[in-house]
C-alpha cells in the first residue's frame, strides 16, 4: 500500500548521533577556516534504538579517517544509514564536510551521508539541534557547551575543537576520539530533551537519558563518567521506570484487546530452558 | 536523598525462556520463580519495624500467583528499594505473557506503578558502577553465583539468598541515607535483632 503520509516524529526511535572532529590548514586572519579546507580526523556515532517498552538501545563508535579516509566515510555512511541523524550544527559543517570526503574518494553510492545531507531542515531526517534550538534562525545561535551547561550537562571539560590541531601535532589520538565522544554523547542528551520537550513526552527523554547513563556505566567508559548521571538524575531513573511499567500496562491491555479479534499464534511447546539468574 | 520511612526492598528472581517459533508473540518469556520483600516501616520514635515475605516457586509454573502476591506486598506511597530496578521492572512487565491468566497479571503491576511513584532508591546508583556495595556482596552471594546457577532448584537455598540480598540492600541504603547520630544507632540495632532473631526466612 502506498504511504501517503511523509511526516517524521520530532522523538526517532532508531536514531544516530554524529560528530567529527576535523583539521584545517589556518587562516591569515586567525579565524576558523572555511568549511571545505577541512579534513575529517574522526567521527563518533551514537546509535540508540527504541525497543519495547521504552528499552534503549545503544552503541558507540569512534570511526579513524587518519588510517583510510575511504573506508572510514563508508563506515560512518552504514552506521547513520536507515536512522534519523543528531547533530549539532550538522547542517552548517559536519554533513557538507563529510558529503565533500565522500565525493573526493568517488563514493557517489553511500546512502547514509547522502540521504541526510540532502534532507531539508524540516524533514525531520535529520535533527539539527543548533537549528531546532534557534528556532530555524529565529534567535541566536549558541554553542553545545552553553545548552548543556544550563542543562547540568558538562561537555567540553578538557578539550575544545580549536585543540585538535595542537593534539594532531602531538599525536595524542586517542584524547581526540574521547573527546569527540563526549561531544557526541552530550549532543544526544540535548537531543533527548529537545524530542522530549517538542513532544511533551516525559517518558522519552527520561528513559533516554537514565538507560544512557546505565549504558556508560555498565560499559565502563571512564571518559564518559560525567554523563553517568547528569543533575537531576534520580527524577529521570524514577520517570524512566514508571515509563516502562505504564508502556507495560498498555501492551496488556492491548494483547487483551487482540484476543478477543484473531485468533493469535500461542506458545508452540518448543521451549529451550535457560536458567537466568537476575 | 533522605531515609524515607516507610522503605520496601524488592528482591525478585526471574527464570527466562527462549521460544524458537518465530511466530509466537515474544522470543522471550520471562517466568517469576522467587522473590524476597523486605518492609522497613519507621515511626514516630524512629524504631524501625521490619517485616520480611519470600515466596518461592520451585516447579516454576505458578507465575502469576506469585506476581499477585508480590503486587499485594507494595502498599501505595511506600518507596521501592532494590539493585538494579531498571532491570528488575523491565522483567516484570514481561512476566504474563502468553498465559491465560494476564489480565489478572494488571492489578500488580498497576501497584507496582504506583509504588514507584514516590522516589525509588536504586543502590546501584550510590556507587555509580551499578553494582552491590563489595561490604555486602558476599553477604548476599554466599558462594559463587556459578554455584547459585546449580543450586537454584534448592528452595531453602535460594530463600536464604534472597533473604540475605534483601538485607544487604536496605544495610546499603541504611549505611549511605540514615542520618548520623541516635536515629542511625536506633535503626542499626533494631535491623541487628530483626537479623539475630531470624525475621522469618519464611
Amino acid at each position: 500500500m502506498k504511504k501517503y503520509s511523509t511526516s517524521r516524529s520530532s522523538r526517532p526511535d532508531q536514531l544516530a548521533v554524529l560528530d567529527i572532529e576535523t583539521i584545517a590548514p589556518p587562516v591569515a586572519d586567525g579565524g576558523f577556516p572555511p568549511w571545505p579546507t577541512h579534513s575529517p580526523v574522526v567521527a563518533s556515532v551514537l546509535t540508540a534504538s527504541r525497543e519495547r517498552y521504552g528499552q534503549w538501545r545503544f552503541t558507540l563508535e569512534t570511526v579513524d579517517f587518519l588510517t583510510g579516509s575511504a573506508e572510514a566515510i563508508e563506515r560512518v555512511s552504514h552506521l547513520i544509514e536507515n536512522r534519523d541523524l543528531v547533530t549539532y550544527n550538522g547542517r552548517g559543517f559536519d554533513l557538507p564536510v563529510l558529503a565533500l570526503t565522500a565525493m573526493k574518494h568517488q563514493r557517489f553510492d553511500l546512502v547514509g551521508i547522502s540521504e541526510a545531507w540532502q534532507s531539508h531542515r524540516f524533514s525531520g531526517r535529520h535533527h539539527d539541534l543548533a537549528d531546532i534550538m534557534s528556532g530555524f534562525g529565529g534567535a541566536r545561535g549558541a554553542s553545545l557547551e552553553m545548552l548543556c551547561a544550563q542543562l547540568g550537562v558538562l561537555v567540553k571539560q578538557d578539550c575544545h575543537g580549536s585543540d585538535v590541531a595542537e593534539l594532531m601535532a602531538k599525536g595524542n589520538f586517542k584524547a581526540i576520539a574521547n573527546y569527540c565522544e563526549s561531544d557526541v554523547v552530550g549532543t544526544g542528551i540535548l537531543h533527548a530533551c529537545i524530542a522530549g520537550f517538542r513532544s511533551r513526552d516525559a517518558n522519552y527523554a527520561a528513559s533516554f537519558i537514565s538507560q544512557l547513563g546505565r549504558w556508560i556505566a555498565d560499559s565502563k567508559l571512564a571518559h564518559l563518567k560525567a554523563f553517568e548521571r547528569i543533575n537531576g538524575h534520580d527524577e529521570l531513573d524514577r520517570l524512566s521506570l514508571l515509563a516502562v511499567v505504564e508502556e507495560g500496562i498498555a501492551a496488556l491491555d492491548h494483547r487483551q484487546s487482540l484476543k478477543f479479534v484473531s485468533n493469535m499464534p500461542g506458545p508452540s511447546g518448543l521451549f529451550v530452558s535457560k536458567a537466568s539468574d537476575f | 536523598m533522605q531515609y524515607p520511612n516507610d522503605l520496601t526492598v524488592i528482591v525478585p528472581q526471574f527464570r527466562m525462556v527462549t521460544d524458537l517459533n518465530k511466530r509466537a508473540f515474544s522470543d522471550r518469556l520471562v517466568f517469576l520463580s522467587a522473590f524476597a520483600v523486605l518492609r522497613a516501616v519507621r515511626g514516630d520514635d524512629n524504631n524501625i519495624t521490619f517485616r520480611q515475605r519470600i515466596e518461592i516457586d520451585p516447579d516454576g509454573n505458578r507465575t502469576m500467583d506469585l506476581l499477585c502476591q508480590f503486587g499485594d506486598e507494595l502498599q501505595p506511597g511506600t518507596t521501592i528499594g532494590g539493585w538494579r530496578l531498571d532491570r528488575q521492572v523491565a522483567s516484570f512487565i514481561r512476566l504474563p505473557r502468553d498465559s491465560d491468566r494476564e489480565d489478572e497479571g494488571k492489578a500488580p503491576l498497576m501497584r507496582l506503578s504506583l509504588a514507584l511513584v514516590s522516589k525509588p532508591i536504586d543502590v546501584g546508583w550510590f556507587d555509580q558502577h551499578g553494582g552491590l556495595p563489595t561490604v555486602s556482596t558476599a553477604a548476599s552471594l554466599h558462594g559463587l553465583p556459578a554455584e547459585w546457577r546449580n543450586q537454584s532448584n534448592n528452595p531453602a537455598l535460594v530463600g536464604q539468598r534472597l533473604a540475605a540480598r534483601a538485607r544487604s540492600i536496605w544495610a546499603s541504603i541504611g549505611e549511605k541515607l540514615l542520618e548520623q547520630g541516635e536515629a542511625r544507632r536506633k535503626a542499626f540495632a533494631n535491623f541487628d535483632q530483626f537479623n539475630t532473631e531470624g525475621g522469618g526466612m519464611k
